[in-house]
């Protein structure tokens, strides 16, 4: 019978303090190619309270007619409400695919959302490929693509990779529709959402990153970073999310989907394996060169100058002649 | 208290990886694996509480063969006071919806009042096995936790979840709970001699379990296969001395800078 009836994608948008999130317009994108290939109709979903406001920008934005789904447990993101809210609403809906951003909120509720539905589910989607449907993933840090057909007549989940999708410009506006939703109670409390700290270093305003990664080793050897970025003018240390973590360099330094997004002229990365969150930060560098020992690593399939280099050894080499340079 | 902590064994990323036989994923033989970052900060989430209430019992978990004994013993040596391995093939212990089907299994009915995990695998970085097993058992849960206050006497948990930049949401749980634990939220520690001697010649009981949900894993069909190297990067190439002059030519050439 499922496969009679004209497909149906549902696009979930992605909100913060009453605004959309740009990657909404991502997923819009691709549930759009989706339905190029796939003949499906596409709805748009916000989950909030109130949610008039946000679901008519999501309509304004996405050209897509948006269903508001509105609950007072919904005033601050929990997975828990977002689950019952969508599982009380896809009881009288069907949907073929679910569109859900790959970001700290969407692989919040997207598994337990696709275990409840029995569904496909397919994780940090950045590839679609027709006939048959299938999506395609990173795995290993980039070093393998995995490409997964899900199985038809479940409906599938997936979760797209922030940045891998072109965002659209609507040529229409859709129409709202507003649900008032009935929930059960709940064992979670949101509790809201809370800013980010100030930035004691604002790495946006730096014409050269010198950003550096797990394999320089430990936080004794950072002079040598240290004095890479001074051979520089207006330059700064970036640093992958492992140095952070190990606590090599403070918080302030990390780039990438939790740390800051930068856009320098020139980013070195010295020993950073290149993770897709890392990536996401500093992808709009002019010129990017990386220098690490691994040739399969993943930063090289960015970077627009590659060094298979131990940083230890070649630092001081690049240090010394852009000296002596300097000196003439 | 009673805390289960799951963990994944993981290759190093630095591998040079090979495609297996089937062609549906990477090839685990000739592989280097290790107790997965992520998931030490889940143990290390647990010690902490347990050095907070005495009384906690840390119970580890791994799903796979044999060979990921080693990363529950690791985990042991950190300071989980019992490991077991359910018994799981490579393709099976890969299967995010089938490991949370296997840990809910042994999970239920055991009391556990928290279960940690890794917010996600090194390798594959899917970030579900968590939120569906929470699903599964139909206890809240809270992923990405990257700091947690926990109000035993009310039988709550506070928790920030790291969101994008630096920022953070807040919500409160009740108990039984689970969470998916971000990298960072407190520094790791080394194992202590005494914990790495108790653990040494111990035997890690395997079961074999019923999937509660699910007699047979549904396999979808897979093609894994390695990105063509995007032809954009040029690789400086020659003696030390010889890149260095060319990387500084090509930063004055196309930036005018240096």
């Amino acid at each position: 019978m499922r496969r009679m009836m004209a497909k149906k994608i549902l696009v979930i948008a992605e909100h913060r303090k009453g605004k959309l999130n740009a990657v909404t317009n991502e997923l819009v994108s691709f549930a759009q190619k989706l339905s190029e290939q796939t003949k499906a109709e596409i709805e748009g979903l916000a989950l909030g309270y109130p949610v008039k406001e946000l679901s008519e920008e999501f309509a304004k934005k996405s050209g897509l007619n948006v269903i508001g789904l509105e609950n007072k447990n919904l005033v601050f993101y929990s997975a828990e409400a977002y689950l019952l809210a969508l599982r009380e609403f896809l009881a009288k809906e069907r949907y073929d695919f679910i569109i859900i951003a790959h970001s700290a909120t969407g692989w919040d509720f997207a598994p337990a959302l696709a275990m409840a539905l029995d569904g496909n589910f397919i994780s940090g989607v950045i590839e679609f490929k027709p006939e048959p449907v299938r999506f395609v993933r990173r795995i290993c840090g980039g070093k393998i693509l995995l490409e997964i057909e899900p199985i038809p007549e479940k409906i599938s989940v997936l979760s797209l990779m922030p940045g891998a999708f072109r965002p659209v410009e609507p040529k229409t506006q859709g129409k709202v529709k507003i649900l008032n939703l009935n929930l059960p109670e709940l064992k979670t409390r949101a509790l809201g959402y809370l800013e980010a700290k100030p930035k004691s270093l604002n790495l946006s305003s730096a014409e050269v990153i010198i950003a550096v990664g797990r394999g320089i080793g430990g936080a004794e050897k950072l002079d040598l970073i240290k004095n890479l970025a001074g051979c520089f003018e207006r330059s700064a240390i970036g640093a992958s999310r492992p140095v952070v973590d190990a606590g090599w360099l403070g918080l302030e330094h990390q780039v990438g989907q939790t740390g800051q997004t930068v856009q320098p002229r020139l980013y070195i990365a010295c020993g950073i394996s290149g993770q897709i969150q890392h990536q996401v930060g500093m992808n709009k560098s002019e010129v990017i060169v990386a220098i690490n020992t691994d040739p399969k690593a993943m930063i090289f399939n960015l970077a627009h100058l590659g060094i298979i280099q131990d940083i230890h050894k070649f630092l001081p080499i690049l240090i010394r002649k852009i000296q002596e340079l300097k000196a003439l | 208290m009673r805390i289960l902590v799951c963990v994944k064994s993981v290759p190093d990323l630095e591998s040079n990886f090979r495609i297996n036989s089937e062609g549906n994923f990477y090839e685990p033989s000739g592989l280097k694996f290790h107790l997965n970052e992520y998931d030490l900060y889940a143990i290390e989430s647990a010690v902490r509480i347990k050095e907070q209430f005495k009384d906690t019992k840390i119970t580890v978990i791994s799903v796979g063969p044999s060979r990921v004994e080693a990363e529950i013993k690791r985990a042991m040596e950190l300071g989980a006071d019992e490991g077991v391995r359910i018994e799981a093939n490579e393709g099976e212990m890969q299967d995010a919806v089938w490991v949370a089907g296997l840990i809910a299994s042994f999970a239920k009915g055991k009391n556990f009042e928290l279960i940690l995990c890794g917010v996600m695998s090194e390798d594959l970085g899917g970030a579900q096995v968590g939120p569906m097993t929470a699903q599964l058992l139909k206890i809240p849960y809270a992923s990405t936790v990257i700091a947690f206050n926990l109000l035993k006497e009310r039988n709550l948990i506070i928790c920030e979840r790291e969101l994008e930049q630096g920022e953070r949401d807040k919500v409160e749980i009740s108990l039984p709970a689970l969470l998916t634990i971000q990298s960072g939220i407190y520094p790791l520690r080394y194992p202590s001699l005494s914990n790495k001697l108790r653990v040494k010649h111990l035997k890690i009981p395997c079961l074999v379990i019923e999937n509660l949900w699910g007699k047979n894993r549904v396999e979808h069909k897979a093609r894994a296969y390695f990105p063509e190297r995007i032809a954009g990067c040029e690789f400086l190439e020659g003696t030390a001395e010889k890149i260095a002059e060319q990387l500084i030519e090509k930063i004055r050439a196309r930036l005018n800078i240096l």
